[in-house]
């Protein structure tokens, strides 16, 4: 099941995560997914949009939304820092980029460092598809990013 | 055979070619004498026929087959014109367009069930045949090998003759081809040499009538001869020939029997001069249909004789067929490209002013008027006549009037206006449901119209102009028109707007009415238009095209919609304005004019603020709230900005903080996952590298 939703091809072991800390926890998406890490710029509030869009940035000339992760997974906010960044990340032909207080860096992990998420009973657990056990104190909670950008039903 | 690289191009054609089939047979329908109508045709259905063969779509093959013996029994006049065979050539145009688009996407040919058709088209080709066919010559497969020397347009010398004779006597076949390529054909050295390559593969070319040297520089016209040599069946050979795109026919007749027919001079009845039927123009039976030899099938004009008095409809063609067909996706990231020059140039003039660098800006100046050149190449490059989307109306408006019992004429202007390529890709939809309304509801039919003492046929257009920097398109009928008071009525019914607001309505108000969501007037819900979504549709899908849509109407008299679309989508002029930290553009093309007012100006009138101006009364929009701005600054300043904007005839005024300038901008979609937002039609990317939202301006009223 996390297999699956991770991306982790048939046969493959290991999944590479791009690791960034929201708050105090750490969390991944798969490197697969992200195109690029930038630092801060000037973001455009767009009127009318979910409040969990915090705008949009002008990245080399095109448009990009930019998702506030935290408000999105409902965590507390926080002031932007010098080492805030904007993870630019892709799924199917619709890129986001998405707000985090830093970036830890690439991990891999072994499939069996992997739990499956259980079914707890909050409802950010459909944003999460697992969690990585990278040290006996560090855990890193793996991101449905599908789930997080794929909203049709909350756009209004 | 690898035939997945020829697809796009085989699709293409086949549309076109399906596109002027029906052209055709609706000329023909008007005009049922213009038999030369069925000649222009017979090459359409020739080159389908032709080009699905040779991509192995034999059921596409098949049936255009079927069809084109249809009509090769009206070309010759052995049948006439009935409703009967119109309706059931119609038919099998839109199941080969079917088929087409089916294969197209990558799916079975065999989408529709032809069989139908074509034992129907079977039955037309034979049973009329066979009754009046008596005097016809029976089609005699042998007729090709006696057939007049006359047509021989080449001289052997005798060395030729030598080898001629000699692959006679080896067992071999010696052939004269005569190639016709289509009329329309534009690269003639590139047909020519693959037909020369089709028979290099079969055998040994020994002969060409002009040379090769001159058959690569198209020096000929239609046609051209060729000798071969070889082992294959004279059927094979003529097959070969006939899958190459744009051979209209090969006539291959045996070399060695053209020889001992003209070594008997008085045999060759020289009455058969190819030039005099040659004359009714270039559509010539393809060889493969029964070359009865006195029947004017005798083709091709002689290469001196220029093609005669061509319908008008061929002198277009021949113009779009001098062009570079381009994909689409170039074209767009030519236009990002462009978009990415526009800023990247405003940022630099912005750089130019503030560092106060004349050398700089001078230079700039001229950069700018380059970059307006190269803007407007762009953009013409991009741009389409609306005619190919008009021209699917025709055939769609001849059906419906039928399916509806009406009678009408439909005149079409203007297809050769121009619009940018992704605005007429969306605007085939909205017009055709402007039309349908205009049959179903507008015109009346033939007996009530003829009571009202109007004529019968009604009359509905479709025109397409430019107006300033915009395009109208207007979709016009004489029917009854709309009446305001039943529109007032169903409003009130559908508790859209209450009885006071009703009355409240002058006429032409009340008649727009039928552009909001779920307004029908239609009596009768009938399947052609009236399911109460339409009009409302219509109008936000033009709107999101940055058009607009308006009708004006008059009892008895008819009805006009008007859509106003602009040029281009991707790059406006607009005025930036800033409201609080928030910058924002306005489109230049719906501002009125900009003032500067005071508090005081503003009224209430109906709990709505207004000002008044050159005594109009305007509504006024506060765009922080609107849009609600978060407020950094109090403004204490009296002075207030106004920018008044009009969609069509309604105006109204949007107080900003600040104007900024004008500025032309390029417009970015937002994607997605912002897709739909109401207020905000996409966003721009400004000189100094921030995103800007653009308003849109007919929903903020």
């Amino acid at each position: 099941m996390a297999k699956e939703l991770m991306n982790i091809a048939e046969g493959e072991t290991q999944v590479q995560v791009v690791a960034f800390k929201l708050r105090r926890e750490e969390y991944g998406f798969n490197i697969l997914n992200v195109k690029e890490i930038k630092g801060l710029t000037d973001i455009t509030r767009v009127p009318f949009a979910s409040d969990f869009i915090k705008g949009v940035i002008n990245l080399r000339g095109s448009v990009l939304p930019v998702i506030d992760l935290k408000k999105r997974l409902g965590l507390q906010d926080m002031e932007y820092t010098d080492d805030t960044r904007i993870v630019v990340v892709r799924e199917d032909d619709l890129e986001v980029g998405m707000i985090v207080d830093a970036v830890t860096g690439v991990i891999t992990l072994n499939s069996d460092q992997i739990d499956a998420a259980k079914a707890v009973d909050n409802e950010n657990s459909r944003f999460i598809t697992g969690v990585g056990k990278v040290a006996e104190e560090r855990l890193i909670i793996l991101l449905n990013l599908e789930a997080i950008i794929g909203l049709q039903d909350e756009i209004k | 055979m690898d035939t997945n690289q020829y697809m796009e191009m085989f699709l293409e054609e086949s549309r076109e070619h399906l596109q002027s089939l029906n052209d055709g047979l609706l000329a023909l329908e008007n005009d049922p004498e213009e038999v030369s109508v069925v000649n222009d045709i017979f090459r359409n259905a020739h080159t389908i026929k032709g080009m699905s063969a040779t991509m192995g779509f034999t059921k596409i093959a098949e049936l255009t087959h079927d069809m084109e013996n249809v009509f090769d029994l009206l070309r010759t006049e052995k049948m006439k014109v009935n409703e009967d065979i119109m309706d059931t050539l119609f038919k099998t145009i839109d199941s080969l367009e079917q088929m087409i688009e089916s294969v197209g996407s990558g799916g079975p040919e065999d989408v529709v069930d032809i069989t139908g058709f074509a034992s129907k088209l079977s039955a037309l080709a034979s049973g009329k045949s066979v009754a009046e066919a008596e005097p016809a010559p029976a089609p005699a497969p042998a007729a090709a090998a006696p057939a007049p020397a006359a047509a021989s347009s080449i001289e052997y010398t005798d060395t030729d003759k030598d080898v001629i004779m000699e692959a006679a006597n080896g067992g071999m076949h010696a052939y004269h081809i005569k190639v016709t390529l289509a009329d329309n054909c534009v690269l003639k050295s590139a047909r020519s040499y693959m037909v020369m390559n089709a028979l290099d593969q079969l055998g040994e070319v020994v002969k060409s009538v002009p040379p090769a040297e001159d058959l690569e520089q198209e020096k000929f016209e239609h046609s051209f001869d060729v000798v071969t040599i070889t082992d294959s069946e004279m059927k094979a050979v003529e097959d070969a020939l006939l899958s190459i795109s744009e051979v209209e026919s090969a006539e291959v007749k045996d070399a060695a029997e053209e020889l001992k027919a003209a070594a008997a001079p008085a045999e060759a009845p020289a009455a058969t001069d190819p030039a005099a039927p040659a004359a009714s123009a270039a559509p010539a039976a393809p060889a493969a249909n029964v070359p009865a030899p006195a029947a004017p099938s005798a083709p091709v004009p002689k290469p001196s004789a220029p093609p005669a008095k061509k319908p008008a409809a061929d002198a277009k063609k021949l113009k779009s067929g001098q062009s570079v067909r381009v994909d689409i996706e170039k074209l767009d990231t030519l236009m990002n490209l462009m978009g990415e020059l526009v800023i990247n140039k405003v940022r630099l003039e912005q750089i130019g002013t503030t560092h106060r660098l004349t050398e700089l800006t001078e230079t700039l100046e001229q950069m700018d008027r380059v970059t307006t050149d190269l803007q407007t190449v762009v953009m013409k490059v991009r741009m389409v006549p609306v005619g190919q989307v008009f021209n699917r109306f025709p055939r769609m408006v001849r059906d419906l009037a039928k399916e509806l019992g009406k009678e009408l004429n439909l005149t079409i202007e203007g297809e050769e206006t121009e619009l940018d390529r992704t605005v007429i890709d969306e605007i085939g939809d909205p017009i055709m449901h402007l039309l349908r309304n205009s049959l179903d509801h507008g015109l009346e039919h033939p007996d009530d119209r003829e009571a009202k003492g109007k004529p019968r046929i009604g009359e509905v257009g479709l025109i397409a102009r430019h107006e300033g920097n915009n395009v109208v398109i207007m979709v016009t009928d004489d029917g009854k028109g709309i009446d305001a008071d039943v529109i007032r009525r169903k409003a009130v019914e559908k508790g859209m707007i209450s009885e006071d607001e009703a009355n409240s309505l002058d006429d032409a108000d009340a008649v727009r009415l039928i552009f909001l969501p779920g307004f029908s007037t239609a009596e009768v819900v009938t399947d052609v238009s009236g399911r109460g979504v339409g009009m409302d549709v219509v109008r936000s899908k033009i709107e999101t095209l940055g058009g607009h849509v308006d009708v004006e109407t008059k009892i008895d008299e008819g009805s006009v919609f008007k859509i106003k679309l602009p040029l281009t989508l991707a790059i406006i002029q607009a005025l930036l304005v800033k409201v609080q930290e928030e910058m924002y553009a306005i489109p230049l093309g719906s501002i009125d004019s900009t003032i500067n007012i005071t508090q005081e100006d503003i009224k209430t009138v109906r709990n709505r603020e207004v000002i008044v101006l050159r005594g109009q009364i305007i509504p006024i929009i506060r765009l922080g709230d609107i849009l609600n701005v978060p407020r950094v600054n109090e403004t204490d300043s009296d002075d207030i900005f106004v920018v008044v904007v009009h969609i069509g005839e309604r105006k109204a005024g949007i107080v900003v903080d600040n104007l900024i300038g004008q500025q032309e901008i390029v417009i970015k979609t937002l994607g997605k996952l912002l897709a739909g937002l109401k207020v905000i039609s996409g966003a721009t990317v400004l000189g100094d590298g921030r995103v800007a939202m653009i308003l849109d301006v007919s929903a903020l009223m």
